[in-house]
């Protein structure tokens, strides 16, 4: 059942998301005909420039309204009546929907990253930037050696882990505000202010302590990468992301108050 | 066999507000159903609790003797007062996505239906008048080969025309060991098709019968009766 659901999220999302990327692209085509030259940046130059990058913000925008949206409205208003009667566990609603939006935001960074890119190729070519790369790469493994592998496995984990983090902090806030009788919306950015708030407090208490000696004190003094440091700080994070799974399928289960 | 819906003692308040207080209720298999009583008195809320989109307050609902959960959601075929169609689908993925979720969906009992009321598959939900919307959702319903249909206010938003369709629609598809449920206040409409009635005020149960005794015993229609017992 959680593949169809997922089936099913992907279906409604890649309506919105397929022809901002298909947009994005052309407009990066468009502007890698034109040429960079300081001196002469002529209106139809700046006008596609303007264009491409109203599209890349506007594509990550969309990714959060369309993340908000399909939890709020296809879960907690009208359609919530066709979904939570389906025979699936609520909790499923909720993973479907968070591993979704997680791969939109994955491969909206991937398309932004084409985009550059394609605008790039006019000057520079795709084998001398992966040349550039390399000798990054190979700079830094002269540096560090083996915990080079470990950084990049800690900074891709960290990132999901994050993502998952922001999205379900904002699902309890949705699920939160949906308690309240007539002021959803409100209460729903009340929470998440609450939340936020709160959060920040913890982990400052964690890392920094009330008297400047907490984790980041004790973790961050030796190595060049202070990775036990980088984990701790994710391991919270997942902390937090479950907290609010817990709490927002306890809402959906137990507290459905659906209009 | 346990009874198909059994409530005991189900109560359900929002703060102060008691919109079920105390019900008491045994629905047997195979029967049509009439929830009758004024806006308000708790129809929906009873027929909500019955599909696990609110949870008792005290007191419980049982489907088939189980609490509403996964295996209650599999037998369970419900109609709600509004519309639950997403804008983005045609008429034909919908009644593809019941078929995913619902093993007991039939999807050539849809098309039937839908070409009985003229509407075309490959229209997009959102293009469709409201009263097309619901009738696309109660064939939706209706294919499901379901034990219980919760129907809640199948006919208010429909010409008489359309109506009648309907309450045939509903009578036609159902097995004889499925029950019907209908929430309703336009009794004069489904009093023919009705087995049983039950009449609930304030959250109450105000009276269960059937409608051969209420025509036997008081010589009333189930239409007069209600007017009697609910005048204001």
């Amino acid at each position: 059942m959680l593949g169809k659901l997922f089936k099913y999220e992907v279906k409604a999302t890649a309506r919105i998301f397929l022809p901002l990327y298909f947009v994005l692209i052309v407009f990066a085509i468009i502007n890698s005909f034109m040429s960079f030259n300081a001196d002469d940046f002529s209106l139809p130059q700046f006008i596609t420039l303007t264009l491409y990058i109203f599209i890349l913000v506007g594509m990550f925008v969309a990714s959060l309204i369309v993340m908000i949206q399909r939890f709020y409205k296809n879960l907690l208003s009208e359609e919530g009546y066709l979904m939570f009667t389906l025979p699936v566990k609520p909790y499923k609603h909720i993973i479907s929907k968070l591993i979704v939006s997680v791969m939109w935001i994955i491969l909206s960074s991937f398309s932004a990253i084409i985009s550059i890119l394609i605008i790039a190729s006019r000057e520079i070519t795709l084998s001398e930037i992966f040349s550039v790369l390399n000798k990054a790469w190979n700079i830094a493994y002269s540096n560090h050696g083996v915990s080079l592998y470990h950084f990049v496995i800690q900074m891709t984990v960290g990132l999901i882990v994050s993502m998952m983090t922001g999205i379900l902090l904002i699902y309890v806030s949705i699920s939160i505000g949906h308690l309240s009788n007539n002021h959803k919306i409100l209460a729903s950015i009340g929470a998440f202010i609450g939340i936020y708030t709160v959060v920040q407090i913890i982990s400052g208490l964690i890392f920094i302590g009330s008297d400047g000696h907490g984790l980041i004190f004790s973790l961050a003094q030796q190595p060049a990468i202070p990775f036990a440091l980088i984990w701790a700080a994710i391991g919270l994070s997942a902390v937090f992301a479950a907290i609010y799974f817990i709490i927002t399928n306890t809402i959906l289960n137990k507290r459905l108050n659906l209009e | 066999m346990s009874a198909i819906l059994e409530c005991n003692n189900l109560r359900k308040s929002f703060g102060s507000n008691h919109a079920v207080s105390g019900i008491d209720l045994k629905i047997e298999r195979g029967r049509i159903v009439g929830l009758l009583g004024p806006n308000g008195s708790g129809k929906t809320t009873i027929i909500k609790l019955a599909n696990g989109l609110l949870s008792p307050t005290e007191g419980d609902i049982l489907i088939n003797g189980m609490k509403p959960g996964v295996e209650t959601k599999k037998i369970v075929s419900y109609l709600p007062e509004k519309t639950y169609l997403n804008n983005w689908m045609k008429v034909r993925q919908i009644i593809a996505f019941f078929a995913d979720f619902y093993e007991n969906f039939k999807p050539e009992k849809a098309y039937d239906m839908l070409k009985r009321l003229n509407i075309d598959p490959n229209e997009r939900l959102k293009n469709l008048s409201k009263g097309n919307k619901e009738k696309v959702q109660l064939i939706l319903v209706m294919s499901r080969d379901a034990e219980l249909y919760l129907l809640d206010e199948p006919i208010g938003g429909v010409d008489p025309a359309a109506r009648d369709y309907i309450l045939e629609t509903i009578i036609s598809n159902y097995s004889e060991n499925a029950t019907v449920i209908i929430s309703t206040h336009l009794i004069s409409d489904i009093e023919k098709v009705l087995d049983d009635v039950i009449f609930i005020k304030d959250g109450k149960i105000a009276l269960t019968s059937s409608v051969d005794s209420i025509r036997d015993e008081k010589g009333k229609s189930v239409d007069a009766l209600f007017r009697e017992v609910f005048k204001c």
